[in-house]
């Protein structure tokens, strides 16, 4: 799993690529952590290179959503490919997340205050 | 017990098979209350899963069953305990933590595919896929070993294999250790595909790194010895690390690392390195504890004269006493493997396709870590009321109150049918009331119809259990009389009241309900006039916080009420107003700020003065939360209390 990050004024953006499974969580939820400990609180999470998605993958965003929920920041979720979408409407995540169809729309949405 | 009768009762003489017929004689007179809890072979479990076979329930294994069942054709392995054992908080903690790591590991050819989770009459069930025997009836590693040991390349083919589950199982969930890696646990299809399973006794640190605070804690708990006692040993003792015996803190990857040597060892020698002697069990497991620790293990090659030499040098390397020397890695092992399988067959290791699960067997296992949470917080309340037998349908009751609280309807919804489904003759107003009034919030009349006119037909005169489900279904379809009439009955009392009053909201008579409310308001205050006024000095009157006190005044003087709250005082113990003697009050205030907050709705039949003081006066008092939360209090206050942060380390994933 590849993770680049970049920023947007104060929007933290990472990009994923490769696929989020089990073997790839380990190296995803330490990225994250070490977002969390950097006090980012504004999160876009650019989903358009993971074709697929494994249900620990799905645990470590719903970790990021709430560490960042409990420090009044929050995660926008773009670019869902076709079977992570089918995966978050079967589990509900779809309802969770703020998800966009692309990445300057989940920029756009931040700075919008949405 | 099942009320309509499917789980018989009975236990099976060991880990052997519980057979059609034996189940239901089987009941110890002296131990009436211990009877074991088997569905027996031809048993439907929930309606749906035919039970074909069974394995456990007694023995060994302690409290483990697994269930062979038919579910529309596919055949599923169920693993689960007897409710009895649920509660051993200890032994469900550890079925928890297997649970949690099966799914964590996802899915892998080489590991035994576990990917749903139920709690069926108050029991997890763990959804696994059903390895078939052979023709000769083998489907483990054991079976096979049984009949002697295993050709070089058929025992190199199947170690690769192990080690290949054992790769993705430690990389998926860092810190994973087995500790009961045994032939008995590696199941062999038909095919000849090994696939790990069981992980009754792992340990895993990522457990204690549940959240990404933890993860980034320098004092993090890394030890993995959650749940299990310390010092307590676990354990198949054949295949035992030194370790396992002495010292469970250092109890890691390298102790499975051990059990597979001795595995290895057995595979291609037809006995483990170790076997105990003695006449008694205890006599046997102590010399094999001695062995384990002291003596030199046996050369492979002695055992197997013309082994190639590197096989017999990696299997010692794997039975190193220290395990700081010990290989400590299955990918290393995996590789030396791999050449000599080339060295001996010329070809290389099976390559086996990846398992793609589908989007829905991946939402599965994450919605089944959901349930085991939720499952886990119920079973933990449940140790702490443990005077309280709680039956199945209190239990999936009490689950869907969890899921209520934690905003998650659909499973909230399943588990009110499950309790619905267990109810006893007779009883079961709860679940139909509010599986009912969950249906109908979310739209779906048809099915509460349904669920209404069941309940109903059953108890034609209960309609009081579920009267607010009963006239909201009629007021959400315009059957507006019909609604009404339903509350004629109940004319007079606070909870009409507010019935009719949102009837005719629906119905659009806003003159009707500001008339109804306002008639609400006086009645509602006239009362807590007369009950303030019998307050004693002697009574206690509690506030969750200071400032409701002052509120309450501040709404009374504004009604134009005079009146003495100068008793109402904070008290460490209340978590909401209360007079001792006089609990009413509670609800009153509920009901004012609800009857303030909906007259302030209701801006063509109150003048704006009105509106904009009832509309200040309604929020202060919490309007619409006051009046839902303290109609909930008693039902959900257990889960509310829940902290916001999981400490136990057990826990996080809601959806």
């Amino acid at each position: 799993m590849e993770i680049r990050q970049s920023t947007d004024s104060d929007i933290v953006v990472l990009d994923l690529l490769g696929r989020l499974d089990e073997l790839a969580t380990p190296e995803v939820q330490h990225a994250f952590a070490d977002l969390v400990n950097q006090d980012a609180a504004r999160v876009v999470l650019n989903m358009a290179g993971v074709e697929y998605i494994s249900s620990s993958g799905l645990r470590v965003l719903l970790m990021l959503f709430r560490a960042l929920g409990k420090r009044r920041g929050a995660l926008k979720l773009c670019g869902l490919t076709p079977f992570v979408a089918e995966v978050f409407e079967v589990s509900n995540f779809a309802s969770v997340f703020d998800i966009y169809p692309t990445r300057d729309e989940a920029v756009r949405a931040f700075s919008e205050g949405a | 017990m099942n009320p309509k009768g499917r789980a018989l009762q009975g236990h099976s003489t060991d880990e052997t098979h519980v057979r059609a017929g034996e189940a239901s004689t089987l009941i110890l007179p002296d131990r009436a209350a211990d009877a074991l809890e088997i569905h027996p072979i031809g048993a439907i479990i929930e309606d749906r899963y035919r039970v074909v076979d069974v394995r456990g329930g007694k023995g060994k294994t302690g409290m483990g069953i697994v269930y062979i069942v038919e579910d529309g054709g596919e055949v599923r392995a169920l693993k689960t305990f007897q409710r009895r054992f649920s509660k051993d908080l200890g032994l469900v903690e550890r079925f928890i933590r297997e649970a949690r790591t099966w799914m964590l590991i996802g899915f892998h050819p080489n590991i035994a595919r576990a990917d749903r989770l139920d709690i069926i009459e108050a029991v997890p069930y763990l959804f696994m896929e059903y390895v078939p025997s052979d023709d000769e009836g083998n489907h483990a590693l054991s079976d096979l070993l049984a009949q002697g040991p295993l050709p070089l390349d058929r025992g190199l083919d199947l170690a690769i294999q192990c080690c290949d589950g054992m790769i993705h199982a430690t990389s998926a969930v860092p810190g994973l250790v087995d500790r009961d890696l045994k032939p008995e646990n590696l199941l062999i299809t038909p095919d000849g595909v090994l696939k790990v399973t069981d992980f009754g006794l792992v340990r895993c640190r990522e457990m204690a790194a549940d959240s990404l605070e933890a993860l980034g804690r320098p004092d993090g708990d890394v030890s993995g010895e959650q749940g299990t006692r310390a010092g307590a040993v676990f354990g198949t003792p054949a295949y035992m690390a030194p370790e396992q015996f002495t010292e469970v803190s250092q109890v890691t990857m390298a102790s499975d690392i051990y059990a597979f040597g001795c595995c290895l060892f057995e595979m291609l020698t037809g006995a483990p390195p170790f076997e105990g002697e003695g006449r008694s069990t205890m006599e046997r497991l102590a010399h094999l504890r001695r062995l384990h620790l002291d003596a030199a293990p046996p050369r492979l090659r002695d055992r197997l004269p013309g082994c190639p030499a590197k096989l017999d040098r990696l299997v010692s390397a794997c039975l190193v006493k220290n395990p700081r020397r010990r290989c400590r890695h299955f990918t290393e092992l995996r590789k030396k493997l791999v050449a000599l399988l080339e060295a001996e067959t010329g070809h290389g290791p099976r390559v086996l396709p990846p398992y793609e699960p589908t989007a829905r067997e991946v939402a599965g296992q994450m919605w089944s870590m959901s349930l085991l949470e939720g499952y886990g917080r119920a079973i933990r309340m449940r140790h702490l009321r443990e005077s309280q037998d709680i039956s199945p349908y209190a239990f999936h009751l009490a689950l869907a109150s969890y899921f209520h609280c934690h905003g998650n309807p659909a499973e909230e919804r399943r588990q009110l049918e499950k309790a619905a489904r267990v109810a006893e003759k007779g009883g079961g107003y709860e679940a139909a009331r509010r599986l009912s009034e969950l249906l109908v919030a979310r739209g779906d009349l048809e099915e509460a119809d349904r669920v209404l006119s069941d309940f109903l037909t059953d108890h034609p005169e209960d309609l009081d259990r579920v009267l607010e489900p009963r006239v909201r279904l009629l007021a959400a379809r315009h059957a507006f009389d019909e609604a009404l009439e339903c509350l004629a009955a109940f004319r007079g009392t606070i909870r009409a009241q507010l019935l009719e009053a949102e009837v005719l909201r629906v119905a659009g008579r806003t003159g009707d309900q500001a008339r109804l409310l306002r008639e609400m308001l006086r009645d509602v205050l006239n009362s807590i006039v007369e009950k303030l006024s019998m307050l004693d000095p002697a009574d206690r009157v509690g506030y969750d916080f200071e400032a409701d006190r002052d509120r309450l005044c501040e709404t009374l003087m504004a009604l134009g009420v005079t009146v003495d709250c100068s008793m109402l005082r904070v008290t460490d113990e209340a978590v909401w107003p209360e007079v001792a003697g006089y609990p009413d009050l509670a609800s009153e205030l509920a009901w004012l700020s609800h009857a303030l907050g909906e007259l302030s709705l209701l801006e063509d039949a109150i003048t704006p003065e009105e509106h904009s003081q009832f509309t200040y006066y309604a929020q202060l008092l919490d309007y619409p939360r006051r009046l839902k939360t303290h109609q909930e209090r008693d039902e959900y206050w257990l889960w509310l209390q829940e902290p916001e942060n999981d400490e136990d380390g057990d826990g996080e994933t809601e959806a």
